[in-house]
């Protein structure tokens, strides 16, 4: 049997296992193991290489923050620091139409840039922006597709766990891709605004037009009640950038620093008891164990491929076919938006890159420039039916059940479609990265 | 069953210290750093150490409160029309879970023991040494309890599968949750 055969057969077992049901780290080492076994017809190697990897690939400084940027997206999230940059927003916003959809996705970058998570920012802004445009008579759909198209700011503007986990696999450093999605994250969110006004120009009606008098008057909030609020809030991302943008310390540490910072402001707000404190380290607990299984698991099925000749067969019929660099970008950007429709974020990652990052190595892609592009689209699947994790999140938070799962998914696509026009500009314009 | 609980829980609360504890140890470098002008010895070495334990000390509570990553459409419906076909699947890959984990602390254990006999430690003689020992320790205890609850879950199914009335119908250990 060839490494190819091997590959392929490994990476459909691995999709049936997976959509069967079985947790996902449990398939990815034990195909892995079946697959090291077979290659070397040596069961104690296939162990020792389980065993060694079980330990080896987690146990490094880069890997000790993940837990540490966890706590501080939960310690935000327990916050109600969501809800006062939105306030703040909409006080910022109010006086255009449509100024209520862009100050929902204004709020989402900022708390994407205090929290690593996509899951995060899309429940906490159902519940906080969609039953305010909604009062404002927004068209339900466009609500909730803002919500959940903004939602995956949160994996892109940095700290973000996806990107962590990318510069795992591709070995790459943290700091330069946390660096690196910097403004392709702003980009994403400018062009939603963009749309969104002008959907205000447009379809007036969509965007609560009607309300604008009203909602004037009802303003409640001063300037200098909006700098009060913002001011804890901006310290934060202060804190956090500037701190790495100085060297004070390195983007790893800045987990650290983010979390006993975040720590020491919903503290100082007076909204954490030691239970809740203890309750979101658990989850944090939670949250990082499952992930570091994920990528124990990852690499082992890496060295497998690396086993089987996968990555170097992939090489050589690659080089021998003309095929051009632009063509290998599509092929993976339609593989990874198919698997979008099927799996979760860090799952693509960890199964696409073991065979792709060599690839695209060879043609001597940037592969800072390589993860951004990744992550976008892998998010792209966060809004795909039939299963897109940020819908079913945003569903799940909705006060109003008259909203569909349809009606979510329907008003989240011109967000998905605005996402792959950013992945457009990144290809054609790869400066916006590597720079 | 109550012990595996318990052991679960404490290993999960001693996790759960140990992520308090790195935060902690990680600003108090940097504050060294950039007040005093030096770095905390041995920290870079205890991170490496901490995480690990992290990891293998929540490992099994994660499991256990459904947080392991599955994707469970198939699995549930097929569970509603056909029960018995989704215990039995549940079961087979349960089983799985026992085996790779068994293996897992096997290994583990068996590191433990070369590096409690020789003294293995990481950093540099004479500026700081953090013996590895306890790291391993945890590896292999953390992965024996989650072979265990495994195990469970493949006795519960298989006890359900063949009609065996278990008492206390705990809900399936891996319950979906994405």
């Amino acid at each position: 049997m060839t490494g190819l055969e091997i590959g392929f057969i490994s990476v459909i077992g691995i999709l049936v296992l997976v959509l069967m049901g079985m947790n996902i780290p449990v398939v990815l080492a034990l195909v892995s193991l079946s697959g090291i076994w077979f290659i070397t017809d040596n069961f104690d190697i296939a162990i020792f290489l389980l065993s060694q990897k079980s330990v080896e690939t987690i146990s490094s400084q880069e890997f000790a923050v993940i837990p540490l940027f966890v706590l501080m997206g939960l310690l935000i999230s327990t916050s109600d620091i969501a809800r006062e940059t939105f306030g703040v927003a909409h006080f910022v916003f109010r006086k255009i139409a449509g100024g209520l959809g862009v100050a929902t996705v204004a709020a989402n970058a900022i708390f994407a840039s205090i929290t690593g998570v996509s899951i995060a920012s899309a429940a906490v802004f159902t519940q906080v922006a969609v039953p305010e445009m909604l009062r404002y008579g927004y068209h339900p759909r466009l609500a909730v597709g803002i919500v959940a198209g903004s939602s995956v700011l949160g994996m892109l503007i940095p700290p973000s766990i996806l990107l962590i986990v990318y510069a795992f696999i591709a070995e790459v450093s943290v700091g330069s891709l946390f660096i690196a999605a910097i403004i392709p994250g702003l980009i994403l969110a400018a062009l939603y605004a963009i749309a969104i006004l002008a959907v205000g120009k447009l379809r007036p009606e969509w965007v609560g037009q009607a309300e604008m008098a009203a909602l004037d008057e009802t303003s409640d909030m001063t300037l200098g009640q909006a700098i009060k609020l913002l001011a804890p809030i901006a310290l934060l991302v202060l804190l956090v950038i500037g701190g790495i943008y100085r060297g004070v310390f390195t983007p790893t540490e800045s987990g650290a620093v983010g979390a006993a910072g975040a720590l020491l402001l919903t503290i100082a707000k007076r909204r954490l008891t030691w239970s809740t404190f203890w309750q979101v380290t658990v989850q944090t607990g939670h949250v990082t164990a499952s992930i570091s299984f994920m990528i124990i698991a990852a690499s082992m099925y890496s060295s497998m491929l690396g086993l089987s000749g996968v990555p170097s067969e992939l090489q050589t019929w690659v080089s021998a076919s003309s095929f051009s660099v632009i063509t290998l970008i599509i092929v993976y950007v339609v593989i990874v938006i198919i698997l979008g429709m099927l799996l979760d974020s860090i799952s693509i990652i960890l199964i696409v890159l073991p065979i792709f990052v060599p690839l695209f190595s060879q043609f001597g892609v940037d592969l800072v420039w390589l993860g951004i592009l990744s992550i976008i689209i892998v998010e792209v699947g966060l809004l795909t039916p039939p299963l897109g994790i940020a819908v079913f999140v945003v569903k799940g938070c909705l006060p109003d059940k008259q909203i569909s799962l349809k009606d979510i998914f329907l008003g989240a696509m011109p967000f998905g479609l605005i996402m792959l026009l950013v992945v457009l500009l990144i290809v054609v314009f790869p400066g916006i990265i590597v720079y | 069953m109550w012990l595996l609980n318990t052991a679960v829980t404490s290993l999960n609360s001693l996790g759960t210290i140990l992520i308090m504890a790195m935060m902690a140890m990680i600003c108090a470098d940097v504050l060294s750093r950039n007040l005093l002008g030096q770095s905390l010895p041995g920290v870079i070495e205890l991170a490496e150490l901490g995480i690990v334990s992290i990891v293998y000390l929540q490992i099994a509570d994660t499991y256990k409160s459904g947080k392991m990553l599955r994707s469970d459409g198939i699995i549930t419906a097929l569970e509603g029309r056909f029960p018995r076909l989704g215990l039995a699947i549940n079961a087979v890959f349960d089983a799985t879970g026992v085996v790779l984990f068994f293996y897992i602390a096997k290994g583990a254990q068996k590191r433990f023991i070369e590096a409690w006999e020789g003294g293995f430690y990481l950093g540099n003689q004479g500026s700081f040494t953090a013996p590895t020992w306890p790291m391993e320790l945890i590896v292999a205890v953390g992965s024996a309890l989650l072979s265990a609850l495994f195990l469970a879950s493949v006795i519960r199914n298989l006890a359900r599968l063949f009609g065996v009335s278990t008492t206390g119908t705990t809900p399936h250990a891996g319950s979906p949750k994405q």
